[in-house]
């Protein structure tokens, strides 16, 4: 019975994350496919070590560390990191009518222009929602490094010009003219 | 942009990203064979490391200097393979042979070995002094020393020792025999590793 309800708190876990795990991988600088990859083996991960998860302070912490550090291994066997784009795509692109892929690769692009610690920070504080505390856990950093590089960050995308119009934008990619 | 304004970007960026569900089933299924694995292999070495102590050889004839091993039960709980083995390919750095073997300790999670040079031993032996070789699978952004939370399993012996700039070359004397949990963090990674003294 025992084994079954953990199957079943399994299960519950790892529905519920899944995909906000693998987007927040791909916003890491991950591919599509590396992110999977990662997730899962996070996961699994999770399994094997469940009475850990569960006993964890913070499970959402705990988890996201575990996908950091699986990150960081895969960065470290196969350099899948995304390189940071000088360009940005160009907007309104006729196969991408909604801008949706174009919004995608501008803000990658965009958080791949900032040092991997400071994006790190940004997309687990302000993507995934982790609070201050969750994400010094996550990284093994203190909580006031993660609010000094979220500072950092969050001037250096507000200076990004490759952004300009989309953090306020509804649903397609505009650019303000200069 | 403002902190709202960032999080919602995100947001909206990260919807855009098409994820196919994975049943949580099969990522159990994975878990179970895992662990199977892991426990078999933890059984095999704890048989190989028994009866290599209670041989009084380590599988090395560098090993083989020094006192007769204690009885095998002081070092039960150190289930680790300590005969030489084929390094995992990222720990050969620096080794000519493409394919070198050397006794070594692997931690919990796998994210850090540690290749022995001699036979530990405490107090530490006139002949081979206790090298521990650290060599790291995972490395933060910032890296910071090897520090080192000893613990003697079953006794009440802590202490904290350091490899200054984080995972590499190292003596490691810790004052007793028995088997030492080593709670190792650099880099703001953790693991743990156990490791028998004679």
């Amino acid at each position: 019975m025992a084994s079954v309800r953990r199957d079943d708190d399994f299960a519950e876990f790892a529905a519920a994350r899944y995909r906000t795990l693998v987007r927040a991988a791909v916003l890491l600088g991950c591919s599509h496919e590396a992110a999977e990859d990662a997730v899962q083996d996070t996961l699994v991960r999770c399994f094997v070590s469940w009475s850990r998860v569960q006993a964890a302070d913070d499970r959402e912490a705990y988890v996201y560390r575990m996908l950091v550090n699986g990150l960081r291994r895969a960065a470290r066997r196969h350099w899948n990191r995304e390189t940071p784009r000088a360009e940005v795509p160009e907007s309104g692109s006729t196969a991408d009518p909604a801008g949706e892929v174009a919004l995608r690769e501008s803000v990658v692009a965009a958080l791949g222009r900032l040092a991997h610690e400071r994006r790190d920070v940004v997309v687990l504080r302000y993507y995934a929602d982790l609070s201050e505390r969750q994400v010094a856990q996550a990284l093994g950093i203190p909580a006031g490094t993660v609010k000094s590089r979220a500072a950092r960050a969050l001037a250096e995308l507000a200076a990004d010009r490759s952004l300009d119009g989309l953090a306020t934008d509804g649903s397609t990619l505009h650019r303000q003219e200069d | 942009m403002d902190e709202h304004d960032l999080s919602t970007l995100l947001r909206r960026s990260g919807d855009t990203i098409e994820v196919v569900d994975v049943r949580p089933g099969e990522l159990a299924d994975r878990g179970r064979r895992r662990r199977r694995t892991t426990r078999l292999a933890r059984g095999a070495a704890l048989v190989a490391t028994v009866a290599a102590l209670g041989a009084g050889a380590l599988g090395v004839d560098s090993l083989r200097t020094g006192p007769d091993p204690g009885p095998a039960a002081a070092v039960v709980g150190c289930t680790d393979q300590v005969t030489p083995r084929v390094l995992p390919s990222w720990a050969r750095a620096g080794f000519s042979d493409p394919e070198p073997r050397m006794p070594y300790v692997e931690s919990a999670d796998g994210s850090i070995i540690a290749i022995l040079w001699g036979r530990l031993s405490s107090p530490p032996s006139p002949e081979v002094n206790n090298k521990i070789l650290w060599v790291a699978h995972d490395y933060g952004p910032t890296p910071t020393d090897l520090s080192i939370r000893a613990h003697l399993e079953g006794g009440d012996s802590t202490v904290e020792r350091t490899v200054p700039g984080g995972p590499g070359p190292s003596i490691i004397d810790l004052p007793a025999p028995g088997c030492w949990r080593l709670d190792l963090t650099w880099d703001g990674l953790t693991d743990t590793v156990h490791l028998a003294y004679r």
